[in-house]
């Protein structure tokens, strides 16, 4: 058989001599093979060396490239109301991330994303063929549905992260209070702020195979160290009185045309609020969130701002010289128009003809002169024991950030006269919260007893679950002059002053409260043009369920509390009694 | 009936080997592609490259049934089709990653730059096989020369520097078997080595940025070294017995680009191992052994020198295509014949070898 099985063995039977020029096993045949045997050699060489020698720093470098350790972020916890009812939470948003350096064909891969991220395509092509090594940001936080869509076109080197943001379901419901996180994922003001360690949670890590876009590989080997998602944070506020006082807010700042406003309503009987309703403020949906005007808005007023009480103050003093024995609601002083004391001279907002006036008679006219005058009869010492033991001149404890301390002036401080002593007791001189106050006027309702505010209720995480209860700061008056200071302020909201009924009365129920008007203090002293109309109050007077601070900076229609305050505190107490459930009582003898 | 008899030297080892590769070839396609679509369905590219296969076999059997010395009357029309593909090409080619390589043909896309060796080689062989007593002469080779710089010049153009620089492999192998003189060859070695500064100055930038890359990988490991390195680093994390089929990270998790084309033996070796490759480099050197033993006992000068071109052609590809994928060559676009998944490149070396089965198929020899 004529059949070569190896070229290189000796042939068995010879071929003949090939007949033409080129001898046929001339040495340029064997070079051939030389040839093809060294480039074999160098290969399987250069190979040996690759597989075999070097394979351990090869193999390192691609578990180094494969293997990445990834955080997961954790979900941050919601804040929900004292119902349980969501009022932030975290939506499961992705972030659209291009490896653009890889990406061979941009034109193509930004056509294919422009309609499911809804970009020009022109504008992702543009991002792609800048061909960044660290990952290009495509499309921030697209929600769950269009993030599916972008997995199932199956690019190469696009990969989704998850970058979850705040949602908020009941809109811009107590925005303030609730507060604002940064794109960081860190609180920046409210509860957000104050709770953000609770909140956050830990967050975990896989450690998986990643393919060149970072993506998971869904079947690849994984370690993993769970996230710890934040806890819940269970708030005092009550969705509904809130969603009122912030309705009743914004008609009255549209009707007033005022530049701002507070509302405020505690539970007098454990400090718990309710709602707490501000203007202006901000819009979660604020495409200029974090501009410095917006910023600025972050503020929470009802506990940050101060202003003057005003007549509202008069509950203070009055509770601090029935509580001192130093008046009854019955004592009587002779008012002369006007009262000269410690090189000053009070009067009052309106002129009444000389006469004498009770205590309760103070309350109900709201004269300035019969305040100054119990606060004279207290003394200046027991007036401001007294001032500070309702809580005035320190932050009253809420667990909000940036809580202010008011500004109160005590004898035997630098800038403190005696004067002081009869202007403060109609609040002038003296600068609050209108939180301090509420507080204050809650510890009136209740018995006497200062609670220390607060808006959490409960923390609730994956593993435990923290109760924050009720918190007696102190016994600030005794529970009978509670009992007949709380008469008093239903008297006054009963009184029918020349046939006409006062705005905060609500037929059918007794209700408690005072109307404040203060004149804004500038550097030029107070102007009349522009008044805090204010109004503090609770009900239903005999086993109070609420205390509601309504204050409206510089209306412009009217200054009064009575025509400004006063109507809101009537509507707001009014949903609160149906809210509540409280049976109306039959109308009391006049 | 001589036709019958012939069948009896169809070289079966040769085309055994070959059928080996193919079928490895569509195995490592497979793995390559592999999550490329959706849902673990077949990769379209393996059905093709399977298609082709089919053809390609087909194919090569047809050659070899063919009196080769036809193919030496067709050899210049042949060339002068291919002068024109790859000028067609040029001007209407489809571009992919960059370079026109495609004609398309409506049925199938054609790269002309692989026929193109054929072409070359027959043409060569037909020429060198007529004027051979002129191999001696220094003009005689220059001219010999233009064979492989026409077409060359035109696939540079495209620009595929590796596939233009196998027609100069070809015209090597082919002047060397043909006798060409010691003092030429040495002569032509020199003058390249001068020249090689010149090419560097030719170059396009793209060319002297993959030499730069193939001197330092590193230098940009995100861009243009990215294959090279992720290449190296399949293979060497390969070891000795691979990651096993289908489990390379390196082409599984999509770190390699166009793996299942250029960079195929990047993915072989690492999920098969040195073994693998082994197994793959013992299947080449039994075609180009069996290749070597056609040139020995062929009949005449023409089938010689064919098989010579066909056999240079094959060898540079594999060496280039391997050397470049274990970073002992820079990138080209050259790719590993009967492996790498492309239908102008399987077809051409399967019609390669069918040419060199019918050369061996008719050897002159004593019967029997």
């Amino acid at each position: 058989m004529a059949h070569w099985a190896v070229i290189d063995q000796p042939i068995n039977p010879p071929p003949p001599p090939p007949p033409n020029d080129v001898e046929a096993r001339s040495w340029r045949l064997y070079a051939l093979h030389a040839i093809i045997t060294g480039c074999l050699i160098v290969l399987v060489a250069k190979l040996f060396y690759i597989q075999i020698y070097r394979h351990d720093h090869y193999r390192a470098l691609a578990a180094k490239e494969h293997w990445r350790r990834e955080i997961v972020p954790a979900v941050r916890g919601a804040l929900r109301d004292r119902a349980g009812q969501p009022l932030v939470m975290d939506v499961p948003f992705e972030s659209v991330y291009a490896n653009a350096a890889q990406i061979t064909d941009p034109a193509r891969v930004a056509a294919a994303l422009a309609p499911v991220i809804g970009e020009p395509a022109a504008a992702i092509e543009e991002k792609l063929r800048a061909r960044s090594p660290a990952p290009t940001l495509l499309k921030r936080q697209v929600p769950a549905d269009i993030a599916d869509r972008i997995r199932s076109l199956r690019l190469w080197d696009i990969s989704l992260r998850p970058e979850p943001s705040r949602g908020h379901p009941e809109g811009d419901l107590a925005a303030a209070v609730l507060g604002v996180v940064g794109a960081d994922r860190k609180g920046l003001s409210g509860i957000e702020l104050a709770f953000d360690r609770e909140l956050a949670g830990q967050p975990g890590s896989v450690v998986a195979e990643r393919d060149t876009g970072g993506d998971e590989i869904a079947f690849g080997p994984r370690e993993s160290e769970a996230p710890v998602n934040g806890a819940d944070v269970v708030l005092t506020i009550d969705r509904f009185i809130q969603h009122i006082a912030e309705r009743e807010l914004a008609g009255a700042m549209e009707r007033h045309q005022a530049a701002g406003g507070t509302i405020v309503v505690l539970d007098p009987r454990t400090g718990a609020v309710l709602a707490i309703a501000s203007r202006p403020t901000f819009r979660f949906d604020d495409p200029n969130l974090f501009a410095a005007t917006s910023v600025s808005r972050f503020r929470i007023p009802a506990i940050q701002d101060l202003y003057e009480p005003g007549s509202t103050f008069k509950v203070i003093t009055m509770g601090a010289a029935l509580d001192a024995q130093a008046v009854t609601p019955d004592t009587t002083f002779q008012n002369q128009g006007s009262l000269s004391y410690g090189g000053g001279i009070v009067r009052n907002a309106v002129w009444r003809p000389p006469g004498p006036e009770t205590m309760t008679q103070t309350l109900q006219r709201s004269s300035n002169i019969g305040a100054a005058f119990a606060a004279t009869k207290l003394g200046s010492e027991r007036f401001y024991q007294y001032v500070m033991s309702f809580g005035f001149g320190r932050p009253a404890g809420i667990d909000l950030p940036g809580e202010a301390a008011g500004l109160l002036r005590v004898p035997g401080g630098p800038d403190w006269y005696p004067f002081d002593l009869a202007v403060n007791a109609f609040g002038q001189g003296i600068s609050v919260t209108p939180l301090q106050l509420a507080a204050a006027v809650a510890a009136v309702a209740n018995g006497g007893t200062l609670m220390k505010p607060y808006v959490v209720r409960e923390v609730i995480g994956p593993a435990e679950r923290r109760t924050y209860s009720p918190t007696i700061v102190r016994q600030v008056i005794r529970a009978d002059t509670a009992r007949t200071l709380t008469q008093m302020l239903v008297a006054t909201v009963e009184t029918v002053d020349g046939g006409q009924v006062r705005l905060s009365r609500l037929p059918g129920y007794r209700l408690a409260g005072k109307t404040g008007t203060a004149e804004i203090p500038t550097r030029q002293g107070y102007t009349t043009q522009a008044t805090i109309a204010s109004f503090v109050g609770f009900g239903p007077a005999d086993s109070p369920r609420f205390v509601i601070l309504v204050k409206i900076d510089e209306p412009k229609d009217t200054p009064w509390g009575e025509t400004v305050a006063a109507p809101i505190f009537r509507t707001l107490a009014r949903e609160l009694m149906l809210y509540y459930r409280v049976p109306p009582q039959t109308e009391p003898p006049m | 009936m001589r036709s019958l008899r012939d069948w009896r030297h169809f070289d079966l080892t040769l085309f055994g080997a070959a059928v080996l590769l193919v079928a490895y070839g569509l195995l490592m396609i497979y793995s390559a592609t592999l999550g490329i679509e959706d849902g673990g369905a077949l990769d379209s590219r393996v059905i093709r490259q399977a298609a082709y296969a089919a053809i390609g076999f087909c194919l090569l059997l047809l050659v070899s049934a063919m009196d080769y010395h036809m193919l030496a009357t067709l050899a210049y029309a042949m060339y002068a089709v291919t002068i024109v593909l790859l000028t067609v090409v040029l001007i209407t080619g489809q571009i992919f990653h960059g370079a026109q390589r495609w004609i398309d043909l409506g049925l199938f896309p054609l790269q002309p730059s692989e026929a193109a060796k054929l072409a070359t080689a027959l043409a060569l062989a037909r020429y060198l096989s007529d004027r051979g007593e002129r191999i001696h002469q220094a003009r005689f080779i220059l001219r010999t020369l233009l064979f492989p710089a026409m077409p060359a010049a035109l696939i540079l153009a495209q620009p595929d520097v590796g596939t233009a620089a196998i027609q100069f492999a070809i015209w090597l192998g082919v002047i060397v078997v043909a006798g060409a003189r010691f003092v030429h060859l040495g002569a032509l070695l020199g003058a390249t080595i001068a020249l090689t500064p010149l090419a560097w100055l030719l170059m396009q930038d793209y060319m002297r940025k993959r030499v730069m890359i193939f001197l330092d990988p590193a230098s940009d490991p995100l861009g243009a070294g990215y294959n090279v390195i992720q290449a190296l680093i399949g293979v060497g994390s390969g070891g000795l017995l691979g990651r096993g089929f289908t489990s390379g990270t390196q082409s599984q998790l999509h770190f390699l680009r166009v793996k299942y084309a250029d960079f195929i033996f990047s993915v072989l070796a690492e999920e098969l191992g040195f073994v693998g490759a082994m197994v793959l480099l013992a299947l080449f050197l039994v075609v180009l052994l069996r290749g070597l033993r056609v040139m020995f006992i062929s009949a005449d000068t023409f089938g010689r020198l064919t098989a010579t071109g066909l056999l240079s052609a094959i060898l540079l590809q594999v060496s280039v295509n391997i050397g470049m994928n274990i970073g002992l060559l820079p990138v080209t676009g050259v790719t590993l014949p009967l492996i790498s998944y492309g239908g102008s490149s399987l077809l051409t070396v399967l019609v390669s070898l069918g040419v060199l089965e019918s050369v061996a198929m008719r050897h002159r020899k004593f019967e029997f």
